[in-house]
Order: C-alpha cells, then sequence, then structure tokens
C-alpha cells in the first residue's frame, strides 16, 4: 500500500468511525437532547439522562423555548413537577423543569436570567438559595450544546448502550426534565436503608450541640433588620426583569421536613432561616410594591402531617413524600403548586412583610402543637443523630 | 490551541498543511512566512497579548544572536562573552520575572515575617522552552556554531508550533538545514504517514490512557491535600497513576510534536525513550525528557566543571544541575526537593557504579532488579512533584510505608486462607475512599508491564527516522513484528485508536508540561 493511500485511508477509516458513533449516539440520544428518534422499548427511556443535566438541560431549554419554568437546585429538581396543572394553566403552557443537582445559587441565579432573556416565559419558579449577584457566561454559552460530548464522546456511546439495555428499568428523568432521584432505587426501599439514609443527608446539617438528648432552643426571635438597598442585587435583578418581562415570579422557599428544621434549630439555624426570608420579602416589597400578584415569595416549613413523615412510616421508598430530609417526591409538589396556583389553603403561605411577624408566631404555635402530638419527632431526631454519629449529650 | 482539541486536529492543523504546501509551490519563503504566522496564531490562541511578549524575545535574542556570530568572527572574544552575559541575563531576567517573581516574594515574606499582598502574574505558556530554546542559540553563536540572518527562519525555529509549548528543546543547528532544505517545501505523503501514525499514537496516549490515569490520582492527591491519611494501598495507587499519568501525558504530547512536525517534513530531535526501562537513574535521564537533559549537561552541568574537576565537585555539580533541573519544573519546593531527590539518586547511582566497575556484577538477574529499583525510585519522587506542598507530599510518602496503616478493600476478605492470615497480622479490611475496584488495580498493573515490555513509538517507526538522535541519549532499536509499515494490518490498528482517541477528546485536559 503506497504511503498515500495508507494515509487517506487511514484518516477516512477513522473519521468514518467517529461518524458511525456520532450517528448512533443521536439515534439513540441518551441524554435526551435530540429527540428526533423516540421509540418505545428503544430509546424511549432515558436512564442515563439523570446526572448529566449540565450537559443537556440549559441547551435543552434554549431550544423548548419553554413558557412555565422551575430553576433550582436538586430539591426542585426531585420535587417540583412541570406538568402541574396549575403550573401550566391547565396545559396551556409549555413547561420545563430546569432545576440542577448541587446547582449553587450562582448557577440558579444565572440560568433564571437567561431563560427571562431567551424564552417567551409566563411563569417562573425559583428555589431561593441567595439574594446576591454573580458573573454568568454570556447566554449564547449556557444554551450551547457540547455536540462534541453529546455525540463524538465515549461517554455518550457507553451512555447509549446502557440505553438500550436499560430500556425495561423505570424512567428516572422525565421528558420535561423531573427527576426521580433514589426514588426507586432497589437499596433504598426497606426502613433501615431509608433510616441510614436520612442520617447521611442530615449528618452535614447537624453540629456539636446537637447530640443526643439535647433540646432545641424553645423560641426564635427573627432580627428584621432594614435591608439596604444595596444588598440582594442578584434577587433585584431577578425581580426587575421579571417585571419587565411581565414574566409572574414565585420565590420559593422550600417545604422542610420537621427533622430539618428541627436540626436547623438546634444548631441555631432558624432565626438565619426567617431573617434570609424576611430580606427576600422585603427586596420584593421595594423591587416590586404593587405588584404582589406577580412577584410572590412563599414558604412551607410547617410542621405538619405533609412535612413531618416519619421514617418509620412503614412505607418503602418509592412510596413515601420524602426520600430523605432534604429532597421530597412529586406528590408534595404537586400540594405545593395546588396552594401556590389553586389557592387551596392547609399547606403553606404566601409572605409579605405585612404578615411576617403573623406567620413567625403561627409557625412556633404549630411547632409547639406538632411537637406535643408527635413524640416520635424526638425519638427520629435522636435516632438520626446517633446514626449520624453526634454521640449522647450526658456522655460529653 | 491544544493538540488533543477539535479545532486544532480538525482546523489548525488542515489548513495550516494546505496553505503551506499550496504556497510553496510558489515560494519556500513564502510557506515558511506562512508557517511561523501559523505558529504565532497556534500561541495566540491562548493569550494573544503573550504574542507579543514571544515576539519581542525573539527579536532581542536574535539581534544578540547576530552580533555574537559577528563578533565571534572578528574574534573579539573579551567583547562576544560580555555580550553573551548580558544576553543570558536577559532571558533568565524574563523567566525569573514571570516564573519565580511570586515565589521569591512570598518565601522572602515568610523570612522576614512579614505578610503582604503578592503580584498577579501569569506565567506565559512555554517560557521555560522558548527561553532555554534562545538561550541554547546565544552559547553556539558564541562558540561559532550557529549563525542566523534569516529573521523570519530565526522565529520560525524559535516559535515552531509543534516544540513552543513543551518542548522539545531544539538546537538551531538541528532545525535550521531542515528549513532551508527544498525538500521540506515538497509534499511528502510518506512524512504525512508517518506523522500521521505518530500523532494518533500521540492522541491515544493522552487522551485515553494518561486522563483515565489523572481520574485515579487526582482524587487521591486532592484528599491528602485536604488533610485525608490515604492507607498504604491508596497511596501506592496514587503515586502508580501518577507515574503513568505523567509519563503517558508526556509520551504522548512528544508523539504528537514529533508526528505533528513530521507532517510538514520537519524532524524534531528524540524526547522519550520508554524511560521506565531504564536499569539506573543515570540511564533514565538519557531517556525521560531527553532535550532538557542534554540541555542541562551542554549549558549547566559542563560549565560549572562537569566531570573535569574532583569526584566529589563532580557530585556537587550533578547536584546542583539536577536542583537547577527541579526548579525549572516549577516555582515551588517540591519540585527543588524532587530535583534534589533525582541529585540525590544521581549521586548514589554515580557512587554504585563506581563500586560495581571494581567489584563487578554479582547478582543473577540485576538487570531487572535495577529496572524496578529505578522505578521505585521515581515513583517516590514523582509523589514530591505532583503533590499540592511539602506536607501533604510527606504524608503520601508515610503512608506508602504503611504508616497509616495497611488497609485493603473489604471484598479482599473472602475467608481464603491469606486473607486470614494477613487479618491476624494487623491488615485491615474495608471499604477504601480510593482504588477500591480490583479493575483500577489490574489496569495500573498492565500499564506497568507495557511500560517495561513493549516497544515505543520510535521503535515501531525506526525505519522512517521517526526522530533525530543525541549519540549518548536514548536509541531507536527495532520492534521486530510490530514495525510498521503502510498496510491492512497498521491500517485497522490506527483506525481502531485514532477513533477511539477522538472520541475520548470531550474532556478539557492540558498537558502536565505545559506548566513549565
Amino acid at each position: 500500500m503506497s504511503a498515500r493511500t495508507f494515509s487517506i485511508a487511514c484518516l477516512t477509516a477513522v473519521l468514518l468511525a467517529v461518524g458511525c458513533v456520532g450517528l448512533f449516539n443521536w439515534i439513540v440520544d441518551p441524554y435526551g437532547y435530540f429527540r428526533d428518534v423516540q421509540i418505545a422499548g428503544f430509546n424511549a427511556n432515558k436512564p442515563k439522562a439523570a446526572g448529566n443535566d449540565r450537559l443537556v438541560k440549559p441547551a435543552w431549554a434554549a431550544k423548548l423555548k419553554p413558557e412555565a419554568v422551575i430553576v433550582g437546585g436538586s430539591v426542585a429538581e426531585i420535587g417540583l413537577p412541570p406538568t402541574h396543572r396549575g403550573f401550566t394553566m391547565d396545559g396551556a403552557l409549555v413547561p420545563f423543569n430546569l432545576g440542577m443537582a448541587r446547582a449553587t445559587w450562582s448557577e440558579t441565579y444565572c440560568l433564571a436570567m437567561f431563560m427571562m432573556r431567551q424564552a417567551p416565559l409566563k411563569r417562573m419558579v425559583i428555589g431561593v438559595s441567595g439574594i446576591e449577584v454573580t458573573t454568568c457566561p454570556s447566554d449564547a454559552e449556557q444554551g450551547r450544546a457540547d455536540y462534541g460530548k453529546l455525540l463524538f464522546s465515549r461517554a455518550a456511546f457507553d451512555a447509549s448502550r446502557e440505553t438500550l439495555r436499560l430500556q425495561r428499568q423505570q424512567a428516572a428523568i422525565s421528558p420535561e426534565g423531573l427527576w426521580d432521584f433514589d426514588r426507586y432505587d432497589e437499596h433504598l426501599q426497606t426502613e433501615e436503608e431509608v433510616a441510614q439514609n436520612f442520617a447521611v443527608v442530615m449528618k452535614s446539617e447537624l453540629c456539636a450541640s446537637a447530640s443526643v438528648g439535647s433540646a432545641a432552643p424553645a423560641s426564635i426571635r427573627p432580627l428584621k433588620a432594614p435591608v439596604a438597598a444595596e444588598r440582594g442585587a442578584g434577587l433585584r435583578n431577578l425581580i426587575r426583569l421579571a417585571l419587565a418581562r411581565r414574566v409572574e415570579l414565585i420565590l420559593l422557599f422550600y417545604p422542610t421536613h420537621v427533622l430539618l428544621s428541627e436540626a436547623q434549630r438546634s444548631c441555631q439555624g432558624t432565626d438565619a432561616r426567617w431573617n434570609w426570608l424576611w430580606q427576600t420579602v422585603s427586596i420584593a416589597e421595594q423591587e416590586a410594591a404593587g405588584h404582589s400578584r406577580q412577584i410572590q415569595v412563599w414558604e412551607f416549613w410547617d410542621y405538619s402531617t405533609l412535612n413531618g413523615e416519619k421514617i418509620h412510616a412503614g412505607k418503602p421508598a418509592r412510596d413515601r413524600l420524602w426520600q430523605d430530609s432534604i429532597h421530597f417526591n412529586h406528590e408534595l409538589g404537586d400540594v405545593v403548586f395546588d396552594a401556590i396556583y389553586r389557592g387551596r389553603p392547609g399547606y403553606g403561605a404566601q409572605v409579605t412583610v405585612a404578615n411576617f411577624d403573623d406567620l413567625a408566631a403561627r409557625g412556633e404555635e404549630q411547632r409547639s402543637k406538632f411537637l406535643a402530638a408527635n413524640p416520635w419527632v424526638a425519638e427520629e431526631f435522636d435516632e438520626v443523630k446517633r446514626r449520624a454519629g453526634f454521640g449522647d449529650a450526658a456522655a460529653r | 490551541m491544544l493538540f488533543n482539541s477539535f479545532p486544532f486536529i480538525f482546523v489548525f492543523m488542515p489548513i495550516v498543511l494546505v496553505g503551506f504546501f499550496t504556497l510553496a509551490r510558489r515560494s519556500n519563503r513564502l510557506a515558511a512566512g506562512w508557517l511561523t504566522l501559523a505558529s504565532l496564531v497556534f500561541y495566540g490562541w491562548w493569550d494573544p497579548r503573550y504574542v507579543v511578549l514571544l515576539l519581542a524575545s525573539i527579536g532581542v535574542n536574535y539581534q544578540f544572536g547576530k552580533h555574537l556570530a559577528l563578533l565571534h568572527a572578528s574574534n573579539r572574544k573579551a567583547r562576544s562573552r560580555q555580550l553573551l552575559w548580558v544576553a543570558i541575563a536577559a532571558n533568565l531576567a524574563l523567566l525569573a520575572y514571570f516564573k519565580y517573581a511570586v515565589f521569591f516574594l512570598s518565601n522572602l515574606q515568610t523570612l522576614v515575617g512579614h505578610s503582604g499582598p503578592l503580584p498577579d502574574i501569569v506565567l506565559p505558556l512555554g517560557i521555560s522552552f522558548f527561553t532555554f530554546t534562545q538561550i541554547a542559540f546565544l552559547v553556539d553563536a558564541y562558540r561559532g556554531l550557529a549563525r542566523e540572518y534569516s529573521f523570519t527562519h530565526y522565529t520560525l525555529f524559535v516559535s515552531w508550533f509543534p516544540h513552543l509549548i513543551a518542548g522539545p528543546i531544539l538546537h538551531h543547528r538541528e532545525m535550521m538545514p531542515q528549513f532551508d532544505r527544498q525538500a521540506t517545501y515538497r509534499l511528502n505523503w510518506e512524512n504525512i504517514a508517518v506523522g500521521l501514525t505518530m500523532f494518533i499514537f500521540g492522541l491515544f496516549k493522552k487522551t485515553v490512557i494518561a486522563d483515565d490515569m489523572a481520574g485515579f490520582a487526582s482524587p487521591a492527591f486532592d484528599a491528602a491535600a485536604a488533610g485525608v491519611h490515604l492507607t498504604l494501598l491508596e497511596a501506592w495507587g496514587a503515586a502508580l497513576a501518577y507515574a503513568f499519568q505523567i509519563y503517558f501525558d508526556f509520551s504522548g504530547y512528544t508523539d504528537m510534536a514529533l508526528g505533528a512536525s513530521r507532517m510538514f517534513g520537519i524532524v524534531l530531535p528524540l524526547n522519550f525513550a520508554s524511560p521506565y526501562k531504564s536499569r539506573s537513574i543515570i540511564e533514565f535521564w538519557r531517556r525521560w525528557h531527553i532535550t532538557l537533559s542534554r540541555f542541562l549537561r551542554d549549558y549547566v552541568y559542563i560549565p560549572l566543571g562537569g566531570n573535569r574537576k574532583s569526584t566529589l565537585r563532580r557530585y556537587e555539580n550533578l547536584f546542583l544541575t539536577m536542583l537547577i533541573g527541579g526548579l525549572w519544573h516549577g516555582a515551588g519546593w517540591t519540585f527543588v526537593f524532587w530535583g534534589a531527590l533525582h541529585g540525590a539518586y544521581l549521586v548514589v547511582n554515580h557512587v554504585w557504579r563506581a563500586i560495581r566497575a571494581r567489584t563487578g556484577s554479582f547478582l543473577p538477574g540485576a538487570d531487572a532488579l535495577s529496572t524496578l529499583i529505578t522505578f521505585l525510585a521515581v515513583v517516590v519522587a514523582w509523589v514530591f512533584f505532583r503533590a499540592a506542598d511539602f506536607t501533604t507530599a510527606a504524608d503520601i510518602a508515610a503512608a506508602m510505608t504503611g504508616h497509616h496503616g495497611i488497609v485493603l478493600p473489604e471484598q479482599w476478605a473472602n475467608g481464603s486462607a491469606l486473607s486470614t492470615w494477613l487479618a491476624g497480622h494487623g491488615v485491615q479490611f474495608a471499604k477504601l475512599a480510593h482504588f477500591d475496584r480490583v479493575a483500577q488495580l489490574n489496569w495500573l498493573c498492565f500499564l506497568l508491564v507495557f511500560c517495561w515490555l513493549a516497544p515505543n513509538t520510535q521503535q515501531v517507526l525506526a525505519a522512517y527516522q521517526p526522530a533525530l538522535l543525541t549519540p549518548g541519549y536514548g536509541t531507536l532499536g527495532d520492534a521486530g513484528w510490530l514495525a510498521w509499515r503502510p498496510g491492512w494490518r497498521w491500517l485497522a490498528v490506527l483506525a481502531s485508536l485514532g477513533s477511539m482517541a477522538l472520541l475520548s477528546i470531550h474532556r478539557y485536559s492540558e498537558f502536565i508540561y505545559f506548566r513549565f
């Protein structure tokens, strides 16, 4: 073979092989970006899309141009159902859940601004985890699909093969971006496994003073400090853009499991939580006075049966409202959206500067009653602390 | 621009190749200018501002070189020597500012117990390489060994993109005849085929092996830097994974550099020749980063006195040369220590060699044992080279001696006689955070055997002069039945390697030697 033939044949063969892999990945579409070929039993289920959110979701959202978007971290991605009838105005709006696992406030802020600029948005729900401004990549960069990774990569090829193999597996992520996370994992179905998972997830929320047998502080005292105009520039930007684009914006403080609320209270976090809520409502009021329907702040920190699902409830993970102390399933998200979009009372509350004190007082009263009626909270809290390695208070 | 990137492979290289051979039909000078321009674009892709720095360095050194050559021709030695020192000082000052100023100031602050803001100086890519290349040129010009009147050719020699960022460090006398040669400007399909083969080998080594090894090594080194005590197995796993990462990273880079250059008909010097096959540290430095070793020998070790003075002085020179070599790799005490360690290794090696010269070989299988000991010594030194700081390196080194306990993966506690015996002797079985999977350990073992037994790129392509040889530094040898020739067998191999390598490009991954 001549050197010329060899060189040309070699280049052709390499490019052909890479091209074939690209074609295969495009057809199987393991991450759910192209969605040109969707065949039930062949590639319709995308088990490998979960965990690859950053590769696909922003680019797909830029292509989809949704009208109702959810932005936030894994809590939003796992728990807030984009197809809720109230959220989509009975199906009139194209929805998408742009929540992403381990998303920082910086990512959430940048994606929210990006979506408001790039999509014909009518509604947005943001899981609030910060208020300040951050430097964001350009819109072109945020919405860019990385075809190298999606088509011409070993990882995509492996994901395609796995996608074909795992078609019978429970769908892990919906086309609208809702993720099941651990819900259907086989290793999280027994009570023992669920209890251990609670302890693992809560470990980072606990502190030395939250030892077994120690009681949480009895009451809270939010500072309600005035919020200066230069504070919360990120939140202010979001609100201003939402007002300018006529986007209905919900600033959401996620439902919190009572065990996590107790952990935060034990570690003197409850005041901080209410102070943070106060800053948010103050900024919302400063920026959107007279637009209380368009810009709303909601919290779901109730001490109620919805947030107080027992670890030892005799239910496997697949049937529970809460996967762990942080992540709730979409059934609870449905109740959240029922409250916000259908006005169903009984869970959560819209927060304003005017009703802030009442809500804080009501929350304290609700807590006292709930704890009195549910002694299992203290028992399970101690169990979680013990499992997480926070020893006996008396032994310290 | 990275060799292992789609823009380089699918845009830059095709455009530059086609442009070069098209322009060469009209004028060699035009084609050389095109390559120079392409090299500057290649460099400026990272940060266009630093092209100015590169051009300034080239311009100043070109003038120095020209004057040195003229002074040599007119036999004005004293003036010539003065000018050489000024020129070298100017180059070292540039390097010192960009590479060592922050290191120097931070150490000074520690010394005087004062902490203040440090300047934010960005290290220009490849500055160590283009500075050393030009110092060599200046010394050669002073000695009358190099003379250059064409600014285009000189700029091309320094900025030639395949070597610009991470070597090889070139000698003027190796390159200039090639730029002048008429054959360089004619399309030669054998050069394309050989260059393409080398490039694919290199790309595969980098994207498939080195980057995978980085995935093993980095988490363990990062954990150690965060204060986690690694166990014996984890520490050795991390050290070996890094040893293979840097081996295949540098070997891959070198293959790609030589391959890319060869497609244009330019043969670069041999820079890497299976260093882990070395039977001694002396041999290791004749196989690893050959052009740097050559530079350090010719421009540091020999001017220091080399072996021309007493034996003790020779060892001092060796140690000092390696210390400088360590500092060349990076402004940090871990690099200095790494250099010192290799300096000490070399001294021990020379002492041992002197003893053996008197006593002769006394061990059967000494070669295999020597190779193993050399390899282990190199691996231990890599720990200091890679670790974030000296404390981390010392902690990993301690873990490698079992200081933090011997813990094996829990799945190995299978109730066998061996696992029971080990458990009875203080070995624990538990879940490990790193190197818990047998597949990882198998992969490391496979790479070790591969490095020791497989022929290297130069041996496979020996019949086609893949690299310029430096006497005493590495050999091409012969790969036997694995020798490359254009045919169906190698076509199938390269198509497989090439496609796998391209499919592994998606991760952004710089070459380790880009930082030096």
